[in-house]
C-alpha cells in the first residue's frame, strides 16, 4: 500500500513536471566514460564548495554588520559570541581558498586532456567566466572583515582603474563611492558579494553544465565516446552516471571533507596563507601594512602586474593574462586531444606553464626586489609564451595514435 | 559492463550503512548552523542581572529600569496602599496569584513581592503588550480608584500588586520578575 | 617522470624559500605555550592586569568570560563575582562584570605620552604571532636617543616603554654583531639585573604570551578537540562509501 501511494505521488508529480525525464537525461540514462580518473572529481567538488561557501555565508550574513564602523567588531562578535560563530566563519574562509584550489585543478584537468577542444569550446568559455565571477566575488568578500589587508588591498586594486586614460580617476571615484575606499565601498561590495554575484555564479553554474551534458564529458584518453555506440544507442565505453559516478563523487566528498575540516579544526590561519595576519588588525587609513598583496590566490596575476614597469601596461598584460584563457580552444591544434597522445613538445610547456604559474604565485606575496623582478619577468614571458607558442607546437610536434577504446 | 552476479542484498546493506553513516553527520552538521540562532554570548550579558539600590526610594516613587528590553518599575508602597490590597479581593480576577505563570513561588503572596514595602513588577500589560500609566493615588483614574496601574490602550487596571480587575481585557496579574536581595539595600533584578 | 622530479625539487626549493622571515633580520625564539594550563593563563592574566591594562584595552572579551575561561572558581569564602573583582577588575568599582575589558587611558593622553594611542591586545597574537610576542617582550634594550631611554630589536622605533624594565633588568646592544638572521641572546647583554632570573622572566613572558593567545582565540582548545570527533566520523563515512562504491564499481570492467 505504502509502495501503491508513493507511485501515485510520484505519477501526480511527473505529470506536471518533467521529474522522470530529467533524472533519466541526466543521471540513470544520462552515459559519461568509464575511464574517468582522480582528475575528474574537481567539477563535483567544486559545486560542493560552492553549496558551502552559500550555507556558511547565508549564515555569516545574519550576524555581519557591513557597515564600516560595526564591521570589524562584529566579524568579533562571530567568532567570540554568537554559538559556533567561530566554526562558520572558519568553514566560510577555508571554503574561499579550498575553491580556489579545487578550481585550479579542474581547470588543470582541461588542459591535460584537452576538454577545450571541439565541441567543448564554449563549455570552456563558460568555465573561464566562473573563474572571473570567482575572484569577483572574492575580492568582494575579503573586504568585509575590514581588516587592514582588506582595506589596502581594495584601495590598490580599485586604484588600477585610475590608470586607465582619461577615464580613469573618475571611473575609481565611481567604483569606490568615495574619494577613497571608505563604508560607502564596503556596504555596496557587501551587496554584491551577498546578492549579485552568487545569482550570477548559479546562473553560469547551469549553463556549464547544460552545455556539458548536451556533449558529454571527455575523458583520459581524449576520445569521444559517442562515436561508438552499441546496437541500443548507448556509448560502449558509457556508464550511466546514477549510480557508478553519484556513488564516486560521494566517495571523493569524503574526502575532500577530511581534508576540508582537517584545516577548518586544527589550522584555519593555513600559515598565514588563508587568514592573514595583518587583517586581524582593523582598516587604518594612516597605517599601510608592511606588505600589501592579494590573497594567495590572485598572486600570480599581481606578480604578473608588477613584473611589468609601467602601470598601465602591467594593467593590460595582468588583464592579457587571464583574457588569454578564452582563445585556447583555438590555440591547441592538436590532431588529438589528450596528453596521453601528445608530443614531448606539449608536455614540456605544460610543465614548464605550471612552475612558472607557481613560481609567479610566490613571487606574488614577497615584497619587490630587483632580483624577484626580473624572475617575475623571465615567468611572465614562459606565461605568455605557452599559450602563444600552441598553435606552433601542437602543430609540429609528433603525436601517438589515440586508442579506438579507452583504457 | 557486467552486471551477472550482482550482490542486491550486499548493495542494500552498503546503502543502508552508508546513509545511516551520513545521516549521522548531517545530522551533527545542522547543529552549528541552528545553535547560533541562540541567544549569543552578548545577548546574554546584555541581558544579565542589573543591580540597585532601594534604601533611598521615596514613598510612591516608581523607578524604571531596562531588563533584557523591558521596562522593571521598582516602586515604594506606603504601609496605607499594602493594607487595601487585602481589601479588594472580589473585584480582582487572580487575588490569590493562583496563575503561577505570573509569578515566581516567593512573590506568590497578598504584596506579590519579598518586602512588603518594595514591589517589582515587569510594567508590560498582559493584554497587548502596552506600558501600562502608575496611578498611586486614590480617585485618580475615576472614583472607586484605590491606586495602580491603568493601561492607557484598552482600558485594562492593575491594583498596586500588579493583579488583574475584573472586567477588563487584560487576562491575568503583570508579572513579577526573578529578583532578590543581595542584602538589605541591594536589589537584584534577573537573578533569584 | 623527468618533470615530476623536476617538479619535486622546485617545491623543496619553494618550501625553503618561504620558511625565511622575509620581513625581519632578527630570527624569532619559539615559544612554547600551553593553554590547557589554568595557572599560566591565571599567571599571565596578573602580569596582564598589573602591568599592561593601563594601557592596553582587551575590547573582544569580557571580564566574566575571560574568568570563566582562565579557571577562576568561586570558593567558599568567596563569590565569583569578588574573585573577579579582586584579580581583575584594579580600577573602577563602577563597571559590572559583564563589561568589556577597558583601559582607563585617554586618547588624548594616549598620543601625547607615546605618540599613538596604545593599540588594543585582544588580537595581537593573530596579528604578530606567538613567537613574535614571545621575543618582543625580551628585546628591549637601552637607547638613549628614544623619548622612553629603550628600543626593541624586532620593533624598531616602538613608541612603548619597557613596562617590564624592573622585572627583567636592562640590556644593551653588543657591540659590532650583525643582526641578520641572528637570535636576540647573541645580539643583547643584560647589563643590569632586574627582580627576576633570566628563566624566571622567560617563563613569564611565556605565561602573559600565553595569557595573550588565549584572549586572541578564547575557542582554540576546544576547536581541536571538537575537531579530533569530526575527522573520526569523516574517516568512517570514507570506508562506508568506499566499500560502496567499489561494490558498485565491481560491474564496470
Amino acid at each position: 500500500m505504502y509502495k501503491n501511494l508513493s507511485e501515485k505521488l510520484f505519477n501526480w508529480l511527473n505529470k506536471r513536471l518533467p521529474v522522470k525525464a530529467f533524472y533519466e537525461d541526466h543521471m540513470s540514462k544520462y552515459y559519461a566514460p568509464k575511464n574517468f580518473n582522480f582528475w575528474y572529481y574537481f567539477g563535483s567538488l567544486a559545486m560542493l564548495t560552492f553549496g558551502i561557501q552559500i550555507l556558511s555565508g547565508i549564515w555569516l550574513a545574519m550576524f555581519y554588520n557591513p557597515s564600516s564602523k560595526e564591521a570589524f567588531d562584529s566579524v568579533e562578535y562571530i567568532m567570540r559570541d554568537v554559538k559556533f560563530g567561530w566554526l562558520i566563519r572558519y568553514i566560510h574562509s577555508t571554503g574561499a581558498s579550498f575553491f580556489f584550489i579545487v578550481v585550479y585543478l579542474h581547470i588543470f584537468r582541461g588542459f591535460l586532456y584537452g576538454s577545450y577542444k571541439k565541441p567543448r569550446e564554449l563549455l570552456w568559455i563558460i568555465g573561464v567566466v566562473i573563474y572571473l565571477c570567482l575572484m569577483a566575488e572574492c575580492f568582494f568578500g575579503y573586504l568585509l572583515p575590514w581588516g587592514n589587508m582588506s582595506f589596502w588591498g581594495a584601495q590598490v586594486i580599485t586604484s588600477l582603474f585610475g590608470a586607465i586614460p582619461i577615464v580613469g580617476d573618475p571611473l575609481v571615484e565611481w567604483i569606490r563611492g568615495d574619494y577613497t575606499v571608505s563604508g560607502a565601498t564596503l556596504n555596496r561590495f557587501f551587496s554584491l558579494h551577498v546578492s549579485a554575484m552568487p545569482l550570477i555564479f548559479l546562473a553560469v553554474i547551469v549553463l556549464h553544465l547544460t552545455a556539458l551534458h548536451e556533449v558529454g564529458s571527455l575523458n583520459p584518453d581524449g576520445i569521444e565516446i559517442k562515436e561508438n555506440k552499441d546496437s541500443n544507442g548507448i556509448p560502449v565505453d558509457g556508464i550511466p552516471f546514477h549510480p557508478y559516478y553519484t556513488v564516486k563523487d560521494l566517495f571523493g566528498v569524503s574526502v575532500f571533507l577530511f581534508a576540508f575540516f582537517s584545516v577548518v579544526f586544527f589550522k584555519p590561519d593555513f600559515f598565514g596563507f588563508f587568514l592573514e595576519g595583518p587583517n586581524f588588525t582593523p582598516a587604518d587609513q594612516l597605517a599601510t601594512p608592511e606588505h600589501i598583496a592579494p590573497v594567495w590566490y590572485m598572486t600570480p596575476y599581481y606578480a604578473i602586474l608588477r613584473a611589468v614597469p609601467n602601470k598601465l601596461a602591467g594593467i593590460l598584460a595582468m588583464g592579457a593574462a587571464i583574457a588569454i584563457l578564452f582563445f585556447v580552444p583555438w590555440l591547441d591544434r592538436s590532431p588529438v586531444k589528450s596528453m596521453r597522445y601528445k608530443g614531448i613538445l606539449s608536455k614540456i610547456a605544460l610543465s614548464l606553464f605550471i612552475i612558472s604559474f607557481v613560481i609567479l604565485g610566490y613571487l606574488g606575496m614577497q615584497p619587490p626586489s630587483e632580483g624577484k623582478t626580473l624572475l617575475a619577468q623571465i615567468c611572465s614571458l614562459i606565461y605568455f609564451i605557452f599559450f602563444l607558442s600552441m598553435p606552433i607546437l601542437s602543430s609540429i610536434e609528433k603525436c601517438k595514435n589515440p586508442p579506438e577504446r579507452v583504457k | 559492463m557486467d552486471k551477472n552476479n550482482v550482490d542486491i542484498r550486499k548493495r542494500q546493506a552498503l546503502i543502508v550503512a552508508s546513509t545511516i553513516v551520513g545521516g549521522i553527520g548531517a545530522g551533527f552538521a545542522a547543529v552549528p548552523f541552528i545553535s547560533s540562532w541562540l541567544p549569543s554570548a552578548r545577548a546574554k550579558a546584555m541581558g544579565s542581572a542589573i543591580d540597585i539600590d532601594v534604601s533611598n526610594i521615596e514613598e510612591g516613587q516608581r523607578i524604571t529600569l531596562d531588563w533584557r528590553g523591558k521596562p522593571i518599575f521598582v516602586i515604594k508602597r506606603s504601609k496605607e496602599s499594602v493594607e487595601t490590597l487585602s481589601s479588594i479581593s472580589e473585584k480582582l480576577r487572580d487575588p490569590l496569584s493562583n496563575e503561577t505563570t505570573q509569578q515566581p513561588a516567593y512573590a506568590k503572596n497578598i504584596h506579590r513581592s519579598i518586602k512588603e514595602d518594595i514591589f517589582v513588577v515587569i510594567g508590560i500589560c498582559t493584554h497587548l503588550g502596552c506600558v501600562p500609566l502608575y496611578k498611586p493615588k486614590k480617585g485618580e483614574v475615576d472614583s472607586s480608584w484605590v491606586g495602580g496601574f491603568f493601561c492607557p490602550c484598552h482600558g485594562s487596571r492593575f491594583d498596586l500588586a500588579g493583579r488583574v480587575f475584573k472586567g477588563v481585557p487584560a487576562p491575568c496579574n503583570l508579572v513579577i520578575p526573578p529578583h532578590k536581595y543581595l542584602n538589605e539595600k541591594l536589589l537584584r533584578i534577573g537573578e533569584e | 617522470m623527468n618533470n615530476v622530479k623536476k617538479l619535486i625539487i622546485y617545491f623543496y626549493f619553494l618550501f625553503f624559500a618561504l620558511s625565511l622571515n622575509a620581513s625581519s633580520n632578527i630570527k624569532l625564539d619559539l615559544v612554547e605555550i600551553n593553554l590547557e594550563s589554568k595557572p599560566s593563563l591565571q599567571r599571565g592574566a596578573k602580569v596582564f592586569f598589573d602591568y599592561c591594562q593601563g594601557c592596553h584595552s582587551l575590547k573582544y572579551i569580557r571580564y566574566s568570560d575571560l574568568a570563566t575561561g582562565i579557571g577562576l572558581t568561586e570558593t567558599k569564602e568567596k563569590s565569583l563575582d569578588s574573585i573577579i573583582k579582586e584579580t581583575l577588575m584594579h580600577s573602577s568599582n563602577k563597571i559590572s562584570e559583564s563589561s568589556s575589558i577597558f583601559s582607563s587611558i585617554s586618547k588624548e593622553n594616549g598620543v601625547k605620552w607615546f605618540g599613538k594611542m596604545p593599540p588594543d591586545l585582544s588580537l595581537i597574537s593573530r596579528y604578530r604571532g606567538n613567537d613574535w610576542l614571545y621575543t618582543y617582550m625580551r628585546s628591549f634594550y637601552k637607547d638613549s636617543s628614544r623619548p622612553w631611554g629603550v628600543n626593541n630589536l624586532i620593533f624598531p622605533d616602538v613608541g612603548m616603554p619597557h613596562i617590564l624594565l624592573k622585572l627583567q633588568g636592562l640590556q644593551v646592544l653588543k657591540e659590532g654583531i650583525s643582526h641578520h638572521d641572528q637570535n636576540i641572546d647573541k645580539i643583547l647583554d643584560l647589563v643590569e639585573n632586574g627582580e627576576l632570573s633570566k628563566n624566571e622572566y622567560n617563563t613569564l613572558v611565556t605565561d602573559l604570551v600565553t595569557f595573550l593567545s588565549y584572549v586572541g582565540e578564547p575557542i582554540q582548545v576546544e576547536r581541536t578537540k571538537l575537531g579530533i570527533g569530526v575527522l573520526i566520523y569523516l574517516f568512517i563515512l570514507i570506508v562506508a562509501l568506499f566499500f560502496l562504491k567499489r561494490e558498485y564499481w565491481k560491474d564496470v570492467k
